[in-house]
């Protein structure tokens, strides 16, 4: 495949009640934090700084519009999973057929907005995981 | 509603309507997780722990007792944002705040002068922004009783949970008083009442009553009960949070 435009990407979640929703038209942007703990464990006598592979570090932020159309819009569905604190599945799909899918906890999110008029915003919503199992890239 | 403008946003300050002299608003909620990684797990993960809040308003400077009021008082008050602007149902997020900091700046240019970016930080044992409704903002003469409305996570289930109702009497009335209560109902057809608030309308002011736990039904209204023939306007608007979804 090649280079790819970022705007198909699908982004769904459960809510708090475990309906599965699909939020990619309130949202702007995701960003997902995939990458692996490197401590360095270079000794007397080695070469260079060497480095092993730790603890893989897993966290997604997405950046969203204010929607509260429906319990299955954006607002209701962070405002649902911040107030219960319930897990939620959150499947981030950059590109059809590759996704990110795992069970998360809704951290926190920023609401913003501006006289000057522009959409009501639901920032830096982000999701930590939750439980021992990593949620991993899949096909589809 | 679907995405909306932030143009008619609604910012009330301990009773104070502050929505034009409000250049921004920003609101930040957070559980604080906690890292509970274990050996052998597959990647670092989280729990939940103790929510917090933050309100950052951006102000214009303005004496008429607006923004000089907030910096000469350390009373407790409620912060109350409707993002979309007032209509019955619409989200709120209210708060009860210490004001922690502010910024006044001014230039010799001649800009207006600004309050800048003053920060609110939760006040007492709540958690942190309460992500609620608003179910009443106008200004009445006669005693009123508005029309019901649920909100859409809790459909038309009872639940219960912790629950809060905040008041903000942004006009006072002369002579009359007024009681003002919030009232649950499971058919939208027979009320009870589930909050009653004792600020009577003769002075601004915000109050947030809270239940520790109640059996909250899925319609929710305000009731305002007028004592006095004057008619003399009545300015307020109600937020209504409950636990859960």
């Amino acid at each position: 495949m090649a280079k790819v435009s970022a705007k198909n990407a699908v982004i769904q979640i459960t809510d708090s009640t475990g309906g599965a929703d699909n939020i990619s038209a309130d949202t702007l942007t995701y960003d997902i934090q995939y990458s692996n703990d490197t401590p360095e464990v270079t000794g007397f006598g080695d070469g260079a700084h060497n480095f092993i592979i730790g603890q893989r570090v897993i966290a997604v932020t997405l950046e969203c519009l204010f929607n509260p159309a429906s319990s299955s819009d954006c607002y209701y569905i962070f405002k649902g999973l911040y107030e219960t604190g319930v897990v939620t599945e959150l499947i981030v799909t950059p590109e059809s057929g590759q996704n990110l899918k795992g069970n998360f906890y809704l951290t926190g999110f920023n609401m913003s907005g501006a006289a000057g008029g522009d959409a009501i915003k639901i920032g830096s919503v982000t999701f930590a995981v939750a439980g021992a199992t990593a949620p991993d890239w899949t096909t589809t | 509603m679907a995405k909306q403008s932030a143009k008619n946003g609604l910012v009330l300050i301990g009773g104070k309507n502050f929505s034009a002299q409000s250049l921004q608003w920003d609101a930040n909620m957070t559980t604080n997780p906690a890292e509970i990684t274990g050996f052998g797990e597959q990647s670092h993960n989280f729990i939940n722990t103790l929510k917090s809040g933050e309100v950052t308003l951006n102000l214009l400077w303005d004496s008429s007792d607006k923004t000089e009021s907030l910096l000469t008082t350390t009373e407790e008050s409620n912060v109350t944002i409707v993002p979309g602007g007032y209509s019955l149902g619409a989200p709120s997020l209210s708060m009860p705040f210490y004001q922690a900091n502010c910024d006044i700046s001014g230039s010799a240019s001649g800009d207006a002068i600004q309050a800048g970016s003053m920060k609110f930080v939760t006040r007492g044992n709540v958690g942190g922004l309460e992500l609620g409704q608003v179910l009443h903002s106008s200004a009445i003469t006669v005693s009123t009783t508005d029309t019901g409305v649920t909100d859409p996570n809790q459909g038309t289930q009872e639940i219960t949970g912790a629950c809060a109702g905040v008041l903000h009497v942004w006009l006072a009335t002369t002579t009359d008083s007024y009681v003002v209560e919030i009232q649950e109902s499971t058919d939208d057809i027979t009320y009870a009442t589930l909050i009653t608030f004792t600020l009577n309308g003769q002075a601004l002011g915000s109050e947030r009553v809270a239940r520790a736990s109640a059996n909250i039904e899925p319609y929710r209204r305000v009731v305002a009960t007028r004592t006095g023939a004057a008619a003399d306007s009545f300015g307020f608007t109600v937020h209504f949070w409950h636990e859960g979804a």
